[in-house]
C-alpha cells in the first residue's frame, strides 16, 4: 500500500516537472520590434508565445481587455493571460525570486517612477510609438508610458452652491467661505501625491515652479487645518457614494467617479482650474523573459482606434490624440485629454514623488492626519 | 471564514474536557496516540508549509528588512499614529466583544429552551449570515446605514434630518458585532446545551430564588462558553480590515489598514511586518493573561485557550 502511494507521488512529481519544462512555450524567438506604429502589429507574429498582464481589476481591466488585449491576442496569436490586482508587494516578490507570474502591469506613475530600474525595466522607447500621445502625458519616468489618464478634480454639488461654488483649491480649503464636508482621497493608507499637490496650490505653490518637500508639508498643513471637515474616502465607489448621497458637498475626486455620480442623477459642477492630471503607466517588470512581447502589447494599446474604443467602454480619456471616440455629452464633459483641459492642468510632480526617502517622512505625517486620533 | 468549523469543534472539545474533568486523555492507549499523530500529520504538514513558514518569514522581516536591526521597532514606537491605531484596534475590539457577549448570551440560552424545530430555525438565522461573505455583509451595512439609506429614510419620518452613523465608530461597532456574533453564539450554545437544567431545579427546591439560582448555578457553568466566545471574538476582531475600512472613516482604521498601506502601497515590508509582529504579541499576551486568570479562577477558562487541566 505504502509503496503504491510513493509510486503515485513520484509519478505526479515527474509529470509536474515535465509540464513545467513544456510551459517554456515556443522555441521560436520573439521577432525584435523595429519602427513601431502605435496600434499596429503583424498578423500571427507571436503565435506560440505567452504574456501575462496585471491591472487593477474590475470594470477598468475588463475595458482594457476588450479594447486592447483581446484584439491583440486575436491578431498576433499570442496567449494573453490576465491577473488582478497588481500590487507592489507582489511585484517585489516576483523580481526578488525571479519567479515571474506577470510580465507587465498598469500602475500609478509615482510608484512606477519610485521603483524604476529596480522593479521595472527602463523602457526602450524605440519599441513603442509615442508620437501620438496626448499633450502633457509623457515624461516623468523612463519606466512607463501612459495607460490611463485621469484627474483629481474639484467638484461641488450644483444644488447646494448653484453658480457661486468654489473656484480654486484655495476655496476648497476655505471652510468659512464654503461650509460643508469635503470628500478627500485617503490614499488607502498611502500618501496621495495628487491631493497633496492640490493642497499645496491652496497654500500658495505656483505649479510652474518645482514641487518641494517644503510645499508638500505646507499642503499637509492645509489638509490638517480642515481635517474635521473632511470625509476621507478609500475607494472610488465611496467617493461617488459620498457625493451622490450629499454627505459631501465638495469633493477632490476622480473625474470618472464624478461622471458616474452625474449619470446617477446627481448634479455636479467640476472646477477645471488647476486640476491635477494623473497618469497610470504601463510598465514592464524588471527581468521578465517576456519583455519583448509586453512591448508589442503596449504599443498596440496606444493606437488611436484602440484608445477610442477604450474611452467608449470606460469613460476614461484617450491617451492618443487622434482617437475619436463616440461618446455622449456628459462623458465629453469629463474628458481630460483635450487641448483646452491640458491648458489648466497640473501634473503629478514625479521628479519629487519618485524620491522614496522624501516620501517616507511625508507618509508618516499623512498617516497621522488620515488615520490619527 | 475558513476557521468556522474549528470554532464549533474547538468549543465542543473544551466543553468535553470540562465535563469529563480532563480524564479523556488518560483513557487513551499509547497505540491510539500514535494513530492519532499519524492522522494529524497531513494537517500539520499543510500548516507548517503554508502557514507557519510564511508567518515566520513575515516575523523575521520585522527585524531584517531592509537591514538587520531595530529600525522597524523604532519606527513603530516613534510614530504616535501607530500607537493611536493600536489603542483604537484594542478598544473597538473590546467593545465589539462586550456587545457580542451581551447579545449572544440570552440568545444562546433561548436556543437551549425552545423546541427543536424553533431551535433549527433560530440556528439558521445565526448560520446564514455566518455563511455569507463578510464583504457582502459589510456592503449591506453601508447601504443600510448611509444617510440616504432605508434607516435614514425611516428616521426622517420622525424629524431626524441626517442619520449620521456611517463613517463613525458606531457604524464599525454595528457592522463588526453582526459579523462576529455567530462566533460567540456557537461556543456559548455548545456549552449551555450541556448544562444540566435539573441543577437549577435543585437550587430552587433548596430555596434559592430564580435569580439566585441563575447567578450561582447557571452563570458559572456557562462561563467557559462565554469565555471561549469572547476570546474568539476579540482575537478575530483585532485582525479586521474590510469592515472598519468601509463603515468607518479613515480615523476608525485598524492596524490592518496601516499594514496594507505600508506593504501594498509602499513595499515597506519591514514596517508592515513590525505592525503584524506587535499585533501578534498583543494577541498572545491577551491569551496568556486569559489563560492565567482561568487557572486562578478554577481552570475552566484555561481550556478555552488550548491548555488542559490534565
Amino acid at each position: 500500500m505504502r509503496r503504491r502511494i510513493w509510486a503515485a507521488a513520484a509519478l505526479t512529481v515527474t509529470g509536474a516537472i515535465a509540464l513545467a519544462g513544456c510551459s517554456g512555450g515556443s522555441s521560436e524567438p520573439v521577432p525584435t520590434i523595429s519602427n513601431p506604429v502605435a496600434g499596429q502589429v503583424a498578423d500571427g507574429i507571436l503565435k506560440g508565445h505567452t504574456v501575462t498582464y496585471a491591472g487593477d481589476g474590475g470594470t477598468t481591466q475588463d475595458a482594457q481587455m476588450k479594447a486592447f488585449f483581446t484584439p491583440f491576442a486575436d491578431k498576433t496569436g499570442v496567449t494573453f493571460n490576465q491577473d488582478s490586482p497588481q500590487t507592489l508587494a507582489k511585484i517585489k516578490a516576483q523580481v526578488e525570486s525571479k519567479n515571474y507570474q506577470w510580465d507587465f502591469i498598469s500602475g500609478v506613475a509615482d510608484t512606477v517612477a519610485r521603483n524604476c530600474g529596480t522593479l521595472f525595466e527602463k523602457l526602450d522607447m524605440s519599441k513603442i510609438d509615442t508620437s501620438k500621445v496626448a499633450d502633457g502625458l509623457l515624461g516623468g519616468t523612463e519606466c512607463g508610458v501612459p495607460s490611463i489618464a485621469y484627474a483629481i478634480v474639484q467638484v461641488y454639488s450644483t444644488d447646494d452652491f448653484g453658480t457661486n461654488g468654489p473656484q480654486s483649491w484655495a476655496d476648497f480649503f476655505n471652510v468659512q467661505k464654503f461650509p460643508g464636508t469635503r470628500a478627500v482621497y485617503s490614499g488607502d493608507g498611502v500618501i496621495d501625491s495628487a491631493t497633496v499637490e492640490a493642497a499645496a496650490i491652496a497654500a500658495g505653490w505656483d505649479p510652474s515652479t518645482d514641487f518641494t518637500a517644503d510645499w508638500a508639508n505646507k499642503g499637509l498643513d492645509e489638509i490638517e487645518k480642515i481635517k474635521n471637515n473632511i470625509a476621507f474616502y478609500s475607494t472610488g465607489s465611496q467617493a461617488q457614494q459620498m457625493m451622490e448621497s450629499g454627505e459631501a458637498k465638495i469633493g477632490a475626486i476622480w473625474n470618472g467617479r464624478a461622471l458616474a455620480a452625474e449619470k446617477n442623477g446627481k448634479k455636479l459642477t467640476p472646477v477645471w482650474n488647476d486640476w491635477i492630471s494623473i497618469v497610470d503607466q504601463f510598465a514592464i517588470i524588471k527581468g521578465t523573459p517576456n519583455a519583448e512581447i509586453a512591448y508589442y502589447a503596449i504599443n498596440y494599446a496606444m493606437g488611436a482606434e484602440q484608445q477610442a474604443k477604450w474611452t467608449e467602454l470606460s469613460g476614461y480619456s484617450p491617451v492618443n490624440k487622434d482617437a475619436q471616440p463616440k461618446i455622449d455629452e456628459l462623458t465629453q464633459k469629463y474628458i481630460t485629454t483635450t487641448k483646452e483641459r491640458a491648458a489648466t492642468s497640473v501634473p503629478v510632480a514625479l521628479d519629487f514623488w519618485k524620491d522614496a526617502a522624501a516620501v517616507s517622512t511625508l507618509q508618516d505625517r499623512w498617516s497621522s492626519i488620515v488615520a490619527g486620533g | 471564514m475558513a476557521n468556522a468549523p474549528d470554532t464549533v469543534q474547538f468549543s465542543a472539545l473544551s466543553t468535553e474536557a470540562i465535563r469529563t474533568g480532563g480524564t479523556g486523555r488518560r483513557r487513551r492507549s499509547a497505540g491510539g496516540t500514535r494513530t492519532l499523530m499519524l492522522v494529524l500529520l497531513p494537517a500539520f504538514v499543510v500548516l507548517a508549509v503554508f502557514y507557519f513558514y510564511p508567518m515566520l518569514t513575515v516575523l523575521i522581516a520585522a527585524f531584517n528588512d531592509p537591514q538587520l536591526g531595530w529600525q522597524n521597532f523604532q519606527w513603530f514606537f516613534g510614530q504616535q499614529v501607530n500607537l493611536d491605531v493600536l489603542g483604537r484596534t484594542l478598544l473597538i475590539s473590546f467593545w465589539v466583544t462586550v456587545i457580542c457577549v451581551i447579545l449572544a448570551f440570552p440568545f444562546s440560552y433561548f436556543l437551549t429552551v425552545v423546541t427543536p424545530s424553533t431551535r433549527s430555525f433560530l440556528m439558521l438565522i445565526v448560520l446564514i449570515p455566518f455563511w455569507t461573505s463578510t464583504v457582502v455583509r459589510t456592503f449591506a451595512w453601508v447601504i443600510l446605514l448611509q444617510d440616504s439609506g432605508p434607516i435614514g429614510a425611516f428616521m426622517k419620518l420622525f424629524g431626524v434630518d441626517s442619520l449620521g452613523i456611517i463613517r463613525t465608530p458606531t457604524a464599525v461597532l454595528i457592522g463588526m458585532a453582526q459579523v462576529l456574533l455567530p462566533f460567540v453564539v456557537l461556543p456559548m450554545y455548545a456549552t449551555m446545551s450541556k448544562i444540566d437544567t435539573r441543577l437549577l431545579t435543585a437550587a430552587r427546591s433548596l430555596g434559592a430564588r430564580p435569580s439566585k439560582a441563575f447567578v450561582s448555578v447557571y452563570l458559572p457553568l456557562s462561563l467557559p462558553g462565554v469565555a471561549s466566545g469572547a476570546l474568539l471574538c476579540f482575537v478575530m476582531a483585532l485582525g479586521f480590515y474590510i469592515t472598519p475600512a468601509m463603515l468607518g472613516s479613515s480615523r476608525d482604521a485598524f492596524l490592518s489598514t496601516l499594514i496594507q498601506g505600508q506593504v501594498q502601497g509602499l513595499a515597506q515590508w519591514g514596517h508592515g511586518s513590525v505592525i503584524g509582529f506587535v499585533l501578534l504579541v498583543v494577541t498572545l499576551v491577551i491569551l496568556g493573561v486569559a489563560g492565567y486568570v482561568g487557572k486562578k479562577t478554577g481552570g475552566s477558562v484555561q481550556d478555552m485557550v488550548g491548555g488542559s487541566k490534565a
